[in-house]
Parts: C-alpha cells; structure tokens; sequence
C-alpha cells in the first residue's frame, strides 16, 4: 500500500524535499513506517527517533496502523526564537 | 466597580473597544493581566510589541543576553542605537514608548531551576520565545505546575511552529512532553544561529503568540489548545495538527515520572543535577 510521508523543519532540510511515497505491506504500523525510513536513510536515524508522528493530521502513537492513501507526516522538534 | 477610562486611553484604545467581542469590558481586562514573555528575540520582539499595543497592564520580559548587529534583521523591537544594552531594558525603552499604560517588569536573568517558579507565578500567561530545548523543557514543566497557559512557538529557517498549552485544564490539554518527550540529542536540530532564519517568521509567529495570549485573556475565538500550527513562508502554508494527550507522557501521563523541575545542561542536554 502507499503512504504519503511529509517531512518538516530540520527533517525536510536533511533530505531535501518535504513529501514521498513509501511503499509498505498491508497490516503496517507507523513503526513499520520509520523502520522503512531509517533503512532508506540510515543516516538520519536518530532524526527518525526525534519526530513527533501525525496520522492524517492527527498525532498518534507509534504502533497506529496505517492503511493505503494516509498521510504520515514527521515533525521534528524545534527550538528556535 | 467599573474601571475608570482616561479620555486618552478611550482614544488609544478605540479600534478595541468599537469591537463587540472586546469592548470595555475587554480592554478592562487587557489592562488588568499580565503576561510574561521568555526571551526578548525574534518571537519575543513582535509578540511584546502587540501585547503593549493592545493594552496589556503588565508584561514581564526574561532575557539575560544584550542586543548585537546579528539580532537587528528580526528582532525589531531593538535597534542600532541599542546595541550592547541588556535586552530586556532596550525592550522596556522600546515599548514603554509606545504605550506608557503598560508596566514593564524587566527580568535580566537567565532561567533555571532555582528562579523559574519564582518568575512565573505571578502572571496570568507565558509566552515561550526562548531559543534553546534546556529552557523550553523547563518553562513548560514549570507552567505545568503552575497551572499557567503556556503560548508555545519556535522558529528555524523558513518554518515556524505553534501551539498553546492550558495547564488550567490539565484534563483536555496536552503538554509539550506529549509531543516530545525529552530534548534530542545535542547537535540533532540545529538553532537559527546555525541554520539561519527569514526574520518575517519570527514576526509571524510570535504576533500569533500574542494572539493567542489576547484570546486567552479576552476568551475569545479558539485558542490552538490541542493544535498544532505550522507555517511554512516559502510556501505561505500553514498545517494545524490534531494534538492528544499521551497517556503515557512523563509529565502529564497516566504515571507521571516528572514530579521536579528538571535542568537539562544548556550544552549536552544532558540532565544537570
């Protein structure tokens, strides 16, 4: 199934662009989906590890199901004033 | 008893009062609250300007740093003439002027541990404008509880973050450890020094911060309790995001582990004991 994943702020600045599609298999969770992403992109593990998840613009928790055509979109913590 | 207008104050205060949703009645309580801004910078700056505009009786300002040539593209509450004065009083000067109304209760400290109870108890609402996760993290534990409102925003780049957080109503309203449990790592998420800031973000986002705490004391419209807004001005978009309470968040969760203020070191975020 395909999910739309929108990055934001430091996230979207470390990959350089701010959505894609990902491909997951039926029955995924948001963990799944981080799991995809930290393989994709091993190098921002850790940015991966500091987000704050939505679901179709609603936050959630890790182990939420996703289902095909949702966003997902990771917010990364920012500190700036 | 009703409050006593100064013709003057009628005059200044008439685009407010001509509102139905305000009135006197509203500008009474405008004149009657106090809020305390952290950090007198690019949130800071615009947010404090139309706190005093709009009446505010007392504002409390908390910055320890003193205005410097890189802080002038946004922080516009400052200006050349200022540079190397403490902060918090070239923000006194600064808004004073514009609206003598308003008492200005200057801070120029830093925030910690020993001083952030203290600092923030007596006021109505805070506004969160600090620039780094160790101060955040505090104030936001520290308004938690003390049961204040907390109008959290953060900037960096081309993007800006906000939400309010009504730790009156601890029930409905989420915390910012909800969303993010802890600070990151050091060296994660870099700060506007490192990456760079448009200064019209700042400005954007801290009068919405302002906006936020005028709905709070006017209780009007809908504060972003609950929702989460992010603007993007390379877009011009703004995203809102459904916030809930985590039941197993540290501080407000089901089984809180945070019962004391926590300083977290400035560098490693680490926690300092």
């Amino acid at each position: 199934m395909k999910i739309k994943v929108l990055y934001f702020s430091s996230l979207k600045d470390k990959l350089g662009k701010n959505m894609e599609d990902i491909d997951l298999p039926e029955n995924s969770t948001v963990e799944d989906l981080i799991s995809t992403l930290k393989e994709k992109y091993s190098e921002i593990s850790d940015s991966l590890d500091n987000v704050m998840l939505a679901l179709n613009e609603e936050y959630v928790e890790k182990n939420t199901p996703v289902k095909d055509g949702d966003t997902v979109a990771l917010i990364p913590p920012v500190s700036g004033g | 008893m009703s409050f006593q207008f100064t013709e003057e104050q009628i005059k200044r205060y008439s685009r407010h009062i001509i509102l139905p949703e305000v009135g006197g009645k509203g500008q009474e309580k405008l004149l009657n609250s106090k809020v305390l801004v952290i950090g007198a910078g690019g949130l800071g700056s615009p947010a404090l300007y139309y706190l005093a505009a709009a009446g505010v009786g007392t504002i409390g300002i908390v910055d320890f740093d003193v205005v410097d040539f890189s802080n002038l593209q946004r922080q516009i509450l400052h200006n050349t003439s200022r540079v190397g004065k403490p902060k918090v009083e070239s923000a006194k000067m600064t808004l004073e002027e514009l609206n003598p109304d308003v008492n200005v209760i200057a801070h120029n400290e830093r925030i910690h541990k020993g001083n952030v109870l203290d600092i923030i108890k007596d006021y109505d609402v805070v506004l969160d404008g600090s620039d780094n996760f160790p101060t955040r993290f505090l104030v936001n534990d520290a308004c938690y509880f003390l049961d204040k409102p907390l109008v959290s925003a953060a900037i960096l780049r081309f993007e800006g973050q906000l939400t309010t957080f009504d730790y009156r109503n601890k029930e409905e309203s989420p915390c910012y450890r909800c969303l993010f449990p802890e600070p990151p790592p050091p060296g994660l998420v870099p700060s506007c020094q490192e990456a760079g800031l448009l200064g019209v973000v700042g400005g954007i986002m801290g009068t919405l911060q302002a906006n936020e705490a005028l709905k709070l004391i006017l209780d009007i419209g809908e504060p972003l309790v609950g929702k989460l807004l992010i603007f993007d001005a390379l877009g011009t978009e703004f995203n809102v995001v459904k916030l809930r309470k985590d039941k197993k968040c540290p501080l407000c969760g089901e089984n809180p582990v945070i019962k004391e203020l926590i300083e977290y070191d400035q560098e490693s975020c680490d926690i300092r004991f």
